[in-house]
C-alpha cells in the first residue's frame, strides 16, 4: 500500500509498504477514505519531536471503511464507515473509566520510555513519536486500529467525510481546551494560535457561551477566518509587539481584568518578536530546551487572577523561563493534556448531525495522498493561505 | 502475616542523603565528561573519534545509572561485572510493583496457573506443571540461549501471596514472591513482585547465558506491565510493523 513516511526533518515521502495485518484480538483494519495533516504533524516534519525513526508511517486524523476485524470486536461489521480517535485507549483501565482516554494505562507499548521522560506514560497515539508507541499512522491506504471495540465510531449517513473527519482530533481538541476550564457565562476567552485547533476552540467557546473571544495569531488569513466564522475579535502580535505589549493590549481590551481563560493552541514552535524569540530559538537549536514557550509565557502573564490557562498545544520536553511567579501569585489554574477523544466523540457527533456546526469550514486544500510531501511543505510555510489539508488515498 | 510492607527501592549502600548527593555529583561529572568526549570525538572523526564517541556513550551510561566517574578505570579494566547491570556479584534482588484495576482474587488465579505466564513474561518460553507445588521453567535469552530450572512453592495464600524457590542444582538459583494487596480507594490491587537470584560467580558468570538482560528491574517492570495489560485490556499492546524494519535506537 501507499503510506506517508517520515524520513527526517523536512523529509516526508510516499513509500510503498506492506499492508497492515490484524495482530491482536481487539484490532480492526480500516481502508482510509479521508485523512488530514494536523498542526502537530508539523512538529514531526520540523524535526522537533524526539523519538521518531526513519520510515515511520505518520498521520493521526483519518477515517474510512472497516475491512477486517479481530476476533474480539463484535460491535462493528465489515463495511462500517467509521471515524477513529487519534488517542489509542483500551477503555478498561482506571483512566479510561474516568474519561481520561488520552491517559490510558495500557495502550503504549513503549510506556517504559515515556516513564523515563515524563514520570508516567500517557496513551499511545497513531503516527506519532515512539515515546507514544510508534504506532503506524493513517496517512496511508490502510491502517491497523487497536482496541477497535472502544475507539472507532460509526458515522451516520447524513454526515459527510469532510464533516466527520475532524472528530478524530482537532474538533474535540479545541472543544476540550474550553470544556475543561469551568467557563462561566460572559467569560472572556483569549486564544493564541488560530490554526485548526484554535478555530475549533473559538467555535467551541462561542458554542459553550463565552461572552467574548479574542483570537491571536501572526497570520492575517487565520484571524480573518476567526472573525468571519465565529465573530471573534482579533489581535496580531506583529502589529502589537513583544510579550509585555501583548499582555498590556489584552489588559486594555478587558478594562484591566485580563482574559478569564487563556488558551495556548500553539505549543512548542511558537513565534514571537524581538529578543525573546531569538533567545528561545537559539536555545531550541542547541537542544537546551525542546520548546519555544513564548505563547505559554504570554498566556500566564495575561490571564485574569484566579483564571485558567488551558494548553491544547503540544509540548514534548522542557521549556525555560516560565513565569512561575505570575502563575503562583495570581492563583492560576493550568488545564492541559492530549485530548480524551473517545469521551467527546458522541456529544460532538450529535452537534454535527444536528447541524450546530459544520467542521468542514477549516478545509482550505483538498489533495491526493501522493501529494503529501508538497502538502507538508505548503502547510509548514503557510503558503497559499493553507490552514487545513485533507487528502484522499 | 499479610500486613503491607512497602517495597524498599533503595540500593544497599546509598541509603542516606550524603551518598545520594555524591551520586548526583558523580552523575554530573560523568555527563559532562561524556559530552566533552563526544564533542572531541565528533571533531576528530576517524577511528579515534569513533572510540571517543563510544567512550562518551559509556560515560553517559554511567551518568544515567548514577555511578559517575568514580572507579571508571578500574571497572573498565577488571570489574565488568559491576557495570553489566549495576550490581555487584552475589545475591541480586529485584523488585517492582504495579496497580491493576482488578480484584486480587482474579489476579492471583491468573498467576497461580503458571502455564499462562509465558504470555506476559518476556524471557519465559514455557512452564510445565510437575506437581501441585512443583514446576519446570524454560527460558530463552535474547541471544537464543536457553536455560531452565525447577521451582517449588513454599507458600501459597489464595488471593494474597505466592512464594517459591528453585530446587538444588538449578542453572540460576533463585527465590521469588508475588503479593496481591488491595490498592487504596478501591482502585484495584497492588501487585508486588520480588525476585532474588543467588549468583555464586556473579553476573559475569551469568553473562555468557545472556541472562543479564532479564536481570534488571526494567525487565521485571515490563513483565508486570504485561500482566496489567492482559488483566485489564485482555491483550498486550503492540505497534509491531512488519513492513519497515525498525532496528535503530530511539533518538
Amino acid at each position: 500500500m501507499k503510506a506517508v513516511c517520515w524520513h527526517g526533518a523536512q523529509d516526508m515521502r510516499v513509500d510503498n509498504v506492506a499492508d497492515p495485518q490484524i495482530l491482536n484480538p481487539r484490532d480492526a483494519i480500516i481502508k482510509v477514505t479521508s485523512t488530514a495533516i494536523c498542526g502537530s504533524d508539523l512538529h514531526l516534519y520540523g524535526g522537533f519531536m524526539p523519538g521518531m525513526q526513519s520510515g515511520d508511517i505518520v498521520g493521526h486524523e483519518f477515517m474510512g471503511e472497516v475491512v477486517e476485524l479481530g476476533s474480539a470486536v463484535t460491535n462493528l461489521t465489515v463495511g462500517n464507515r467509521v471515524v477513529v480517535p487519534f488517542t489509542i485507549a483500551c477503555g478498561q483501565c482506571f483512566f479510561c473509566d474516568s474519561g481520561y482516554h488520552s491517559l490510558c494505562d495500557n495502550s503504549n507499548p513503549n510506556a517504559g520510555v515515556a516513564e523515563k521522560m515524563w514520570g508516567q506514560s500517557p496513551s499511545g497515539l497513531f503516527g506519532y513519536t515512539h515515546i507514544l508507541g510508534g504506532y503506524a499512522g493513517g496517512q496511508a491506504e490502510y491502517v491497523r486500529v487497536p482496541y477497535a471495540d472502544v475507539g472507532p465510531m460509526v458515522v451516520p449517513e447524513s454526515v459527510s467525510d469532510e464533516q466527520a473527519l475532524f472528530l478524530t482530533d482537532i474538533f474535540p481538541t479545541g472543544y476540550q481546551a474550553i470544556a475543561q476550564c469551568d467557563m462561566q457565562p460572559g467569560d472572556t476567552v483569549a486564544i493564541w494560535g488560530c490554526g485548526p485547533v484554535g478555530q475549533f476552540a473559538i467555535a467551541s467557546a462561542k458554542m459553550l457561551g463565552a461572552g467574548r473571544v479574542i483570537a491571536i495569531d501572526t497570520v492575517n488569513e487565520r484571524l480573518d477566518m476567526a472573525a468571519r466564522q465565529h465573530g471573534a475579535e482579533t489581535l496580531n502580535p506583529r502589529d502589537v509587539g513583544n510579550t509585555l505589549q501583548i499582555v498590556e493590549a489584552l489588559r486594555d481590551m478587558t478594562a484591566g481584568r485580563g482574559p478569564d481563560i487563556c488558551v495556548d493552541a500553539v505549543g512548542l514552535e511558537a513565534h514571537g518578536v524581538g529578543l525573546e524569540y531569538w533567545y528561545d530559538n537559539v536555545k531550541q537549536s542547541l537542544q537546551m530546551e525542546t520548546a519555544r514557550p513564548i505563547v505559554l509565557r504570554q498566556a500566564i502573564m495575561a490571564c485574569r487572577k484566579a483564571g485558567t490557562v488551558s494548553i491544547p498545544g503540544v509540548y514534548g520536553g522542557i521549556a525555560d523561563k516560565i513565569p512561575v511567579g505570575a502563575l503562583m501569585n495570581k492563583a492560576l489554574t493550568i488545564k492541559t493534556g492530549q485530548t480524551h477523544v473517545q469521551h467527546y466523540l458522541q456529544p460532538l457527533m450529535d452537534h454535527v448531525e444536528r447541524g450546530d456546526i459544520d467542521p468542514s469550514f477549516v478545509i482550505t486544500h483538498r489533495m491526493r495522498l501522493d501529494e503529501a510531501p508538497e502538502a507538508y511543505d505548503m502547510f509548514q510555510a503557510r503558503r497559499d493561505n493553507c490552514i487545513k489539508v485533507v487528502m484522499q488515498p | 502475616m499479610t500486613s503491607h510492607r512497602p517495597i524498599d527501592y533503595r540500593g544497599n549502600d546509598d541509603s542516606d542523603l550524603d551518598s545520594a548527593r555524591e551520586r548526583e555529583k558523580q552523575r554530573a561529572l560523568a555527563l559532562a565528561a561524556s559530552v566533552g568526549s563526544l564533542m572531541v570525538g565528533m571533531r576528530r572523526g576517524g577511528l579515534s573519534g569513533l572510540a571517543l564517541g563510544a567512550f562518551s556513550g559509556y560515560l553517559a551510561y554511567r551518568a544515567s545509572t548514577g555511578r559517575g566517574l568514580k572507579g571508571t578505570g578500574r571497572s573498565l579494566m577488571q570489574g565488568a561485572e559491576r557495570t553489566l547491570t549495576g550490581h555487584r556479584a552475589g545475591p541480586l534482588e529485584l523488585s517492582a510493583a504495579v496497580t491493576i484495576a482488578r480484584p486480587s482474587e482474579q489476579l492471583y488465579d491468573f498467576w497461580r496457573d503458571f502455564t499462562r505466564l509465558p504470555a506476559i513474561m518476556t524471557s519465559i518460553t514455557a512452564v510445565e506443571i510437575l506437581a501441585d507445588d512443583r514446576s519446570r521453567w524454560h527460558a530463552e535469552t535474547p541471544l537464543g540461549g536457553t536455560y531452565e530450572w525447577e521451582a517449588e512453592i513454599v507458600e501459597d495464600v489464595p488471593g494474597e501471596r505466592i512464594a517459591w524457590r528453585s530446587i538444588e542444582g538449578s542453572d540460576v538459583p533463585q527465590t521469588g514472591e508475588i503479593r496481591f494487596v488491595p490498592a487504596p480507594g478501591g482502585r484495584g490491587t497492588q501487585v508486588e513482585l520480588k525476585l532474588r537470584y543467588e549468583l555464586p560467580h556473579g553476573l559475569l558468570a551469568a553473562a555468557p547465558l545472556g541472562f543479564v538482560n532479564a536481570l534488571s528491574r526494567e525487565a521485571v517492570r515490563e513483565d508486570l506491565r504485561h500482566f496489567k495489560q492482559v488483566m485489564e485490556a485482555g491483550e498486550v499492546p503492540t505497534a509491531a510493523i512488519h513492513t519497515t524494519p525498525h532496528e535503530g535506537v530511539i533518538r
